[in-house]
């Protein structure tokens, strides 16, 4: 059983180099080259179809890219034992309870299955804890299928549109609990429509454009979303 | 030692949902009543036809309810990207592969003897202490048909026909345990234990073979794209 911080003082790294994805003559990645590290929380911002998604299902592993290489601290394959994505889908099995699914991960990733309330309780969400996954909304569940990610403690988190669906207060807890994990040492990189809360949480900012990266920032120094893009 | 480990927990995972839902098991269930049911009215009262038919009734029987959990346990596992999940977060992926053929022979053992329990008295089978041979032969044969629909159901996974494509190929690797299965119980019925045993043996053979290859095989199958 791994402690929840164990292993911290190691950097992570993810490195991309000249990714390409294709979807038959679709351009979704072109050529991507990506440095991120241990203590960053980058955000990916960009219109619909700028590749957001495909870009984190390729760095967790989950889509091959047609071509070029991402190493996960070296490693050729991202190791499944850092990496978790929450991406359109929670990854919840509607049968279970919240606190199932979260201790069901936990116990998967040799974890700490005690924590699972621990997590919910961060979100917000830790009055679901014993009603089933399918009788909650859509905002609770993608906050349960956060902490349901977060029980799993993977040094890079990568979560696809993370305010999405929810009200202020919940959009804000999430974003709350994404900073925890980058201050504790997690690479966290999210893709969302939500530059403003975005901004508040990220060390760096990417906007994506047909598949390339239009623009590089530090937070603080980026022009709002829309100039010269179709934002969506 | 984690491999195991973590089957049992997904294991448990899969059975705690089906006994929350009922869903594949309750049919199942249903469906080998009625065809029991359907047999004794159908051939009357002549117990020795109606015992030389009841290993096929109740493999037919069990056949149908293998194939309703199994998709059901998948459509819980497709749903909303669950098995992405899973996948994402197990250190060694062929946990998956043997959970699911766990899960599977825990519910196949279950029904094979609450059929065969039902057969016995709706078809009025004389209890024979060779019966109790029926406990390993339902064993075996629960392990051989779960380790095959485990390792079909992952490979044919992401198929758009899936549920054509599923019984259509399960059809040819299920055969030899279906024999094995009907030729084992009628043997045990009739009180030739030895060829109940060796029948047994077959089914053994092939739940080892199917768990061999799933074992290789799996990750590079079920992966999800």
């Amino acid at each position: 059983m791994r402690a929840v911080s164990l292993n911290r003082g190691s950097t992570v790294s993810i490195l991309a180099r000249s990714v390409t994805k294709l979807f038959g003559e679709t351009v979704a990645i072109w050529e991507m080259d990506l440095d991120a590290r241990s203590g960053e929380l980058i955000s990916v911002l960009g219109g619909n179809g700028s590749g957001k998604s495909t870009l984190l299902k390729i760095l967790a592993g989950t889509l091959a890219p047609t071509r070029g290489t991402v190493r996960t601290s070296g490693n050729p394959q991202p190791d499944r034992t850092i990496v978790g994505l929450v991406g359109h889908a929670t990854h919840l099995f509607e049968d279970l309870t919240a606190r199932e699914n979260v201790e069901l991960a936990a116990g998967l990733a040799h974890r700490r299955r005690d924590g699972a309330l621990e997590q919910l309780e961060m979100l917000g969400v830790a009055t679901h804890a014993d009603r089933r996954v399918g009788d909650l909304s859509a905002g609770t569940r993608r906050r349960v299928g956060l902490a349901r990610l977060l029980a799993t403690d993977p040094d890079v988190i990568l979560v696809d549109e993370p305010f999405a669906g929810l009200d202020n207060a919940a959009a804000d807890r999430v974003a709350q609990a994404l900073a925890v994990a980058r201050d504790l040492g997690r690479l966290v990189v999210i893709a969302t429509h939500d530059d403003q809360r975005s901004r508040s949480i990220a060390t760096r900012s990417l906007i994506l454009d047909r598949g390339r990266i239009h623009r590089t920032s530090p937070v603080g120094r980026l022009a709002p979303i829309g100039e010269g893009l179709a934002a969506g | 030692m984690s491999l195991l480990v973590d089957a049992v927990v997904l294991a448990r995972k899969d059975i705690r949902v089906e006994l929350r839902a009922g869903q594949a098991f309750g049919s199942a269930a249903a469906l080998a009543g009625i065809a029991l049911i359907l047999i004794g009215l159908a051939v009357g009262p002549q117990p020795e036809r109606l015992r030389s038919l009841a290993p096929a009734v109740v493999w037919i029987a069990l056949l149908y309810a293998a194939l309703a959990v199994a998709e059901r346990l998948e459509q819980i596992d497709r749903s909303d990207e669950a098995f992405t999940g899973l996948w994402l977060v197990l250190t060694d992926r062929r946990s998956l592969f043997v959970g699911r053929v766990i899960s599977l022979s825990v519910a196949l053992f279950l029904l094979q003897l609450a059929i065969w329990v039902a057969a016995t008295i709706l078809l009025d089978l004389p209890v024979r202490p060779e019966y109790a041979g029926l406990v390993l032969v339902a064993t075996f044969t629960s392990l051989a048909a779960a380790s095959v629909i485990a390792l079909v159901s992952a490979v044919v996974a992401d198929a758009d026909r899936r549920s054509l494509l599923v019984p259509v190929a399960l059809l040819p690797l299920l055969v030899p345990t279906f024999i094995a299965g009907v030729q084992a119980s009628t043997a045990l019925l009739d009180g030739r234990s030895s060829d109940g045993l060796l029948w047994t043996g077959a089914a053994a053979v092939e739940a080892g073979l199917f768990i061999g290859v799933g074992l290789l095989a799996y990750e590079s199958a079920a992966r999800p794209d």
